[in-house]
């Protein structure tokens, strides 16, 4: 059997202040109260405060999760000064370069943007040479016969209207601008994340064997909602004429079963670069912006984010990927966190006779603290730290007054945007391979959880877990 | 919602033997159904239970 690895990670962060009325609960708390969209727009930040926000940069890997612990609170105050948009794993891009993105994307003229914005962002979107001709702007006759008499949804940026999203079917929801503009907006910020991911490689996207969706959007119509495959068409935007792809949901564990998959197609001989991949979240833009107003914390849910990863045969520079130590939370294991973690971590642990302590690094929901805690959700990764700690307690191996420390050490502070399957335990794969190409980490547990029961079929969650080890020459 | 010590003795203390209860939990503490079996073994009628997602 071939042992795979996690060759390389690629992230993006799509700024999208205007999209932020689309998110689910601005749609809904905009549609009870038309007054609360002023206060909401005033309370977005400008391009410059995203970029020097400093969970930003850790996320794109200009800094260190650890360098958040010395960066006093709240962060969106004391941003980074001189920080720019491009890190070693990742990359931050403008509203305009995401409309762009989408156009380019649009294989349908589900979207029509003016020429001024088509503008800007074929300007900024140079390595997308191969398809950027199709970023064409509408004058503004054909988009003010749209904006009065189709049927959609107005696009806005900066203070004018500058596009339009259709609906494709009048009495098919799935189909519905609002579901489609979801749809699109995962799609191209995927297909960017997974454009760097094969750039940052140095591998030619005809090389690429099969692409696995793990994003959180439903693509399909009224007779299949959320058919998909949303893998295959990002994959035909990036050129990987040889892949196909399926999508595989799990609601946010999504990535670590299809990195686990992925593992197993390479380990079985079946293929030799496989990419997992996962597109922004509309849905959750502004999520928690009514709590964000009330605290007078800006409105911080206002970047789609974006991932891709490359799997392939190990390499002597990747992080091993240990199929024979990955953690499943199976349907007759309970569902509290103590019973969540014993399934996750200990027992593969065990079964291999590690303790929870030789794991140097956990990663676990990486949710920003920032984000939540307003909202009254608390700091998530923190809890879970604890959580973990207390069980090295019980195992008896630290002890009581050791937990602060436990999560000090094996822990991080929570960096990534709160876009579900985004921060589950995979923000860090790209700090984890540099860091063990610094020499600075043996071993790294990442760990995701998922809601099944808020779609109604079962009162299960969910959660998977793997370790990546040090590679020979990292 | 941060509780008081003495605020948390009386939840402890809460008699929930023939009260309707509405449940909500979250999964990173304790669940929904938890918190119903919690309840009703306590005497309590739990008209609602759900499990929510807070991130």
């Amino acid at each position: 059997m071939r042992e795979p690895a996690i060759l390389n990670s690629a992230y993006a962060l799509a700024h999208a202040p205007e999209l932020v009325r689309y998110g689910s609960k601005p749609v809904r708390e905009i549609r009870r109260d038309p007054s609360l969209l002023p206060s909401m727009t005033e309370g977005l930040r400008p391009w410059n405060e995203v970029i020097g926000y400093p969970p930003n940069q850790v996320f794109i890997g200009n800094l260190q999760p650890d360098d958040l612990v010395s960066i006093p609170r709240p962060w969106y105050r004391n941003r980074v000064e001189h920080a720019v948009t491009s890190g070693p794993f990742g990359r931050m891009i403008t509203q305009a370069a995401m409309y762009g993105l989408m156009k380019l994307c649009d294989d349908f003229d589900l979207l029509t943007i003016d020429e001024d914005l088509a503008e800007q962002a074929r300007l900024e979107l140079i390595e997308f040479d191969h398809r950027r001709d199709r970023i064409v702007g509408a004058g503004p006759a054909e988009l003010k016969k749209l904006l009065d008499g189709g049927s959609g949804l107005p696009l806005y940026h900066g203070a004018r209207v500058a596009g339009f999203i259709r609906t494709a079917h009048e009495q098919d929801p799935s189909l519905a601008a609002s579901v489609l503009l979801e749809n699109l907006a995962c799609k191209a910020t995927a297909a960017l994340a997974v454009s760097d991911l094969l750039r940052y490689s140095s591998l030619a996207p005809s090389r690429v064997d099969y692409l696995f969706n793990s994003g959180e959007e439903a693509v399909g119509d009224r007779y299949q909602r959320g058919g998909g495959s949303l893998s295959k068409a990002i994959g035909e935007v990036v050129g990987c004429v040889n892949a196909t792809g399926s999508d595989l949901k799990a609601f946010c564990a999504a990535p670590v079963h299809a990195l686990i998959a992925a593992g197993a197609m390479v380990a079985a001989g079946l293929y030799d670069h496989v990419v997992v991949l996962g597109g922004g979240s509309l849905a959750k833009l502004g999520m928690k912006f009514a709590a964000h107003l009330r605290n007078g914390v800006p409105v911080m849910e206002d970047c789609l984010a974006s991932m891709a990863f490359l799997v392939g045969p190990v390499d002597g520079y990747g992080m091993r990927l240990r199929l024979d130590l990955t953690g499943k939370h199976p349907i007759g294991a309970g569902s509290s966190p103590r019973a969540i973690y014993e399934a996750l971590v200990m027992e593969p642990l065990a079964r291999v006779g590690l303790g929870i302590t030789d794991i140097d690094r956990y990663a676990v929901e990486m949710h920003n603290p920032e984000i939540t805690e307003p909202g009254g959700s608390g700091d998530v990764p923190r809890t879970n730290y604890r959580t973990l700690g207390a069980m090295a307690v019980l195992q008896g191996e630290i002890g009581r007054g050791d937990i602060d420390h436990f999560v000090a050490e094996h822990g991080m502070p929570g960096f990534a945007p709160t876009q579900g399957h985004i921060p589950a335990g995979v923000p860090y794969l790209g700090h984890a391979q540099q860091a063990m190409n610094r020499q600075d980490l043996d071993r790294a547990m990442i760990v995701a959880k998922g809601s099944l029961f808020l779609g109604r079929m079962t009162q299960l969650v969910d959660g998977v877990s793997f370790i990546v080890e040090r590679d020979s020459h990292s | 919602m941060a509780v008081t010590t003495d605020e948390m003795k009386g939840f402890l203390h809460m008699d929930l033997n023939g009260k309707s209860v509405v449940a909500i939990g979250e999964r990173e503490g304790v669940n929904g159904p938890s918190l119903k079996l919690l309840a009703e073994s306590a005497g309590a009628d739990v008209v609602f239970s759900v499990t929510q997602c807070f991130v």
